[in-house]
Parts: C-alpha cells; structure tokens; sequence
C-alpha cells in the first residue's frame, strides 16, 4: 500500500471504525485511541498490508485493541453480566434510535460486534468471523441471537411509550 | 416443517452388526436363516454369500425355507398414490402453532438475512402472506436493524495521514538517536552562524518560489516592511521557519512561514472597531466591537508556525500559502479579517486603519495573487 493509499484509508474508514468503537465502548476519549493506534499500526505495516486489505485489517486490529482496553479496565465481566440480555427498559423512550442504542449496550459484547459490524458495515458472516476470530456458524448464531434480543427489547419498550 | 436433526438413535435400524455377526460366525443349518436376511438387506459380504451359496447346495433341503424367506418383502404398490396431493402444496410451511416457537424465530431471522434456500424463502414469503399477524413480527425485527450515524466523525482524522514511506521501526530507532545528535549539531552550528545568516533562504535557481521570496522584506528597502527595524525599536518580534517536504520524486512541498508579533502601540485605539464582513471570514465580522477586544487576539487561533511573544494588538502570520490578519476578543471567536501581503504593513500603528479602510480590496488582491501565483508554486494542491 502506498501513503496516498494509507491517507485514503484514513478518509474511507476513521469514521466507520471509529463509530464501530465508539458504539462498543462508550467513550469518545478511549475510542479516539483505539482508532489511532489502528491507523498507527497499519502505517508500521503499510508495506505488507495491500489497499483491498486494509478495511478489514483496520477492523480487526481495532477489535483487538478495543478488547485489550476492556480487559484493562476491567470492565469485561460487569459488562458482559450486565449486557447478557437485554431486558425489558425501566424508563419512557421517546425516540427509536435512544431505544435501539439502550438495547445495543445491553447485548454481549461479540453479538454486538457482530451486529454492529452486519448492520453498519455489511460484512458477511465470513468476513466478521475473521475480524472477531470466529467461525460462519459461531457469527450466524451470534447475530440471530442479537436479533431476538434487539426485537424484544423494542417490542418492550414499545409497551412502555 | 422443522428438521428432524440426525439422531443415530432415531435412524432406520442397520443390519450392519448382523453383517459382522454373520461374518464372524460359520453357517450352520441353526443360522443360515440370518444370511439370507443379511442378503436381503444388502449387508452380506461377498465370502458369506459364497458360504451361505456353498450351504444350499450342500443342503439343498433347505433350499425351499430360503427362497420363501426371501420372497417376505413387502412390495411397493406404485399404483398407490395419494389422491388430493395438490392441497398439500397449498399448505403453509409453517403450522399456526410453530409461529411461537424459537425455530420459527430463527426462520424469520433466516428469511431477513437472506440465509434461506430459494425454495424455503418462497415458503416462508408465501406464509407471511397467509398470515398478515406475522407482518407486525416482520416489522418489529426490520425496526430493530442498526444504521450508523453519520454525524459521528473521527475527530481530526487530518492527524493520522501521513507524508513520507514509513521506516522500519528497527531502523527508525536507530535512526532517532542520529537524529538527536545531527538535531544538536545543527542547533550547534546554527547558534554559532548566527546573525549572520539569519533571514537568509536558498531556493531551487528557476523556482517560482525564489520570485516568491522577493517579497522577504530587507533592512534596505524602505518600501517594504522591516520587521529587524521594529524589532529594534521594540516593536516587534517575528520568527521564521521553512521546510521542504517530498511527496513523489518530481514534486515537492516548500513551505516559508513568517509570523511576526506586533507589539500594543503606546496609544489606545480610537473609537469603535468594525470589521468589514469579508468573504469566506470566521467569527462575526461586521459587528461593532469595542477598541481593546477587537485588537485582541486569541492565542488558540494562532496558526502553526506562527508566534505571539508579545501579547498586544494584533499577530499577523505571513506563511507563503497565506497571510491573515486575526482579531476577536470577548466572548467572539477569533476572526479572519484580511489577508495581507506583507509589503502593505508598513506600522504595527496603523494596523487597525489598514484593516478598516483597505481590508477588503486587499482580499480580493490576495485571492488573485494567490490564484496567479500560488497555483504556479503549487500545481499539485
């Protein structure tokens, strides 16, 4: 990959990783990061990564370094206990996208990456395996079940308003 | 219809343990019966048919009880066939009572992610079309599928571009520690040309940007200013600086930035101050503000390269790519005022009449010199 490719990198994907990280962890700060020393790491590699490949090495890289900055602040297991499933919302919604951000959080973090990295990238069930080190089945099951979840999450909610 | 999953418990029974008894064991008249049936069923091997063949011959009384056992086969009536089978196409593929069921669940999922075969997306679409109740299910899911927001942006996605081939870290380390010693060297050595060389550039014989820097203004020439004659008198500081970046093999970036700081005049500035709404300024131009603040300038605009070592009326930065004249103070955002080429400010004094009565034409000058100039130093921008 040449640097006018890397640079055009960066204006194809710094948004979309960073929206995929940011939904995750829920700190701008902490996002900002992640991203940057993605790009950063693929700037150390721009001589082996080609230009068709450096989406989904953006991607997996930032995955990666997102799950280390859990794991650091040791908030995995609470969030994971927490986001098993998401349950019925203790508060009036007034708008979708609130009610459908809430139940993201609540969901377990791979069905969110999952789902996140479906619905906002649309990669096929191949390409997320790669990126979350999973395999077709694992991801179809993962993304099913976030569906599920998702919809009665919703159908809830809707009870409430 | 939900599938029956393989189950080896479930599964038709297999006479394959009777293949390997009967291979096991020698035929006898107590058990010959079993290799019949084990040909019936396919399941004998070719050294018990030759056996059980060897048998019947050797036996031919029981010739009669084989041939009759080999005849209890039900057979297929093929005439048979079920009288109404079109009305079972018309049946839906999912039973009212499977529509609860976490299978049916998944097969909504399925049929939403485009994961079911041809033929069972049909049936799910045709049983979603029977049963229009479904339709809300459908709904609810389709209502819960993610779209990203496009208003959320990297913030300063500038930052991680970068200019030149990257270095291999290995060499990169080596390399920052000839760099700190060449960096010292040169401050080394700057410090001891100094002032002799100071303001002095070398640039490319035949570069536009050598015609360029004829507007470097000189100690000699009274017409332009003389930013080491204000800085005698006090008035002023600047600084300089330039760098030269590769892009490709034939095309390069020079950059020449000067950024002088002029110093608060001894007397206050009359009246009002009205900034003449410029195009394509910053902050709120054409509003009154007060003398003092509008001569203000907010450290935080300042543009790389520039310098503001003495807080005071104005800064104007003079880089080669753009030369701008800031105010604001108070509560208001830093404003772009004018552009300005520096031979056109002769006394920091004047600065706020400048702006007032010329600020305008000076941008429309500005904008053509750039487009004439500028483009001719800079082809590839």
């Amino acid at each position: 990959m040449t640097t006018a490719e890397y640079n055009l990198c960066v204006d194809q994907h710094a948004d979309s990783v960073y929206r995929f990280i940011l939904k995750n962890l829920r700190d701008s700060e902490k996002s900002r990061d992640v991203v940057q020393e993605a790009f950063t790491r693929m700037w150390e590699k721009v001589d082996t990564i080609s230009f068709e490949k450096s989406r989904s090495y953006l991607f997996t890289s930032a995955y990666h370094l997102m799950i280390d900055t859990i794991r650091k602040d040791q908030r995995s297991v609470s969030m994971y206990d927490v986001r098993r499933s998401p349950e019925a919302p203790d508060r009036q919604w007034t708008d979708l996208k609130e009610i459908l951000d809430e139940a993201v959080t609540r969901l377990p973090e791979t069905q969110r990456s999952a789902l996140l990295l479906r619905d906002y990238e649309g990669y096929s069930y191949k390409e997320i395996g790669d990126i979350l080190a999973l395999n077709e089945s694992q991801v179809k099951v993962y993304i099913y079940r976030a569906r599920m979840a998702m919809k009665d999450y919703l159908v809830s909610a809707d009870l409430i308003v | 219809m939900k599938n029956i999953p393989d189950n080896p418990q479930n599964s038709t029974p297999s006479f394959s343990h009777l293949k390997k008894q009967v291979q096991d064991k020698a035929i006898s008249e107590s058990n010959f019966t079993e290799f019949v049936v084990a040909r019936m069923e396919g399941e004998l091997s070719p050294a018990g048919e030759e056996a059980l063949n060897r048998f019947l011959s050797d036996h031919p009384g029981y010739a009669g009880e084989a041939r009759l056992l080999s005849l209890c086969v039900a057979p297929v009536d093929s005439a048979v066939s079920f009288p109404d089978k079109e009305s079972l196409y018309q049946t839906v593929h999912f039973r009212p009572e499977e529509s609860d069921t976490e299978y049916f669940e998944e097969q909504l999922v399925a049929f939403l992610e485009g994961d079911l075969p041809p033929e069972e997306h049909d049936k799910m679409k045709e049983h979603l079309l029977l049963n229009p109740e479904m339709n809300l299910r459908i709904a609810q899911y389709r209502r819960a599928y993610l779209t990203p927001d496009p208003k959320v942006v990297f913030p300063g996605k500038d930052a991680l571009k970068q200019d030149a081939p990257m270095i291999p870290f290995q060499r990169r380390v080596w390399l920052t520690g000839i760099s700190i010693a060449a960096s010292v060297a040169l401050l080394i050595g700057i410090y001891l040309q100094m002032p002799d060389n100071m303001g002095k550039r070398e640039y490319f014989p035949g570069s536009p940007l050598a015609s360029l820097m004829q507007m470097d203004p000189t100690p000699d020439d009274p017409s332009r200013l003389n930013i080491h004659r204000l800085e005698a008198a006090g008035k002023a500081t600047h600084q300089r600086s330039s760098s030269l970046r590769e892009l490709s093999p034939d095309k390069h970036i020079a950059t020449e930035s000067l950024s002088v700081a002029m110093i608060r005049p001894t007397e206050p500035l009359p009246g009002k101050f009205s900034p003449r709404p410029l195009p394509g300024s910053i902050g709120s131009p054409g509003m009154p503000v007060p003398g003092p603040d509008a001569s203000r300038l907010l450290a935080s605009s300042l543009p790389a390269g520039s310098s503001l070592t003495h807080p005071g009326l104005t800064v104007v930065s003079f880089p080669v790519e753009q030369i701008r004249y800031y105010t604001g103070g108070g509560n208001q955002k830093p404003g772009l005022l004018a552009d300005l080429s520096l031979s056109q400010i002769a006394d920091a004094t004047h600065a706020h009449e400048f702006i007032n009565n010329t600020g305008q034409n000076l941008y429309q000058r500005w904008e053509a010199w750039k487009e004439s100039t500028l483009d001719a130093v800079l082809p590839f921008r």
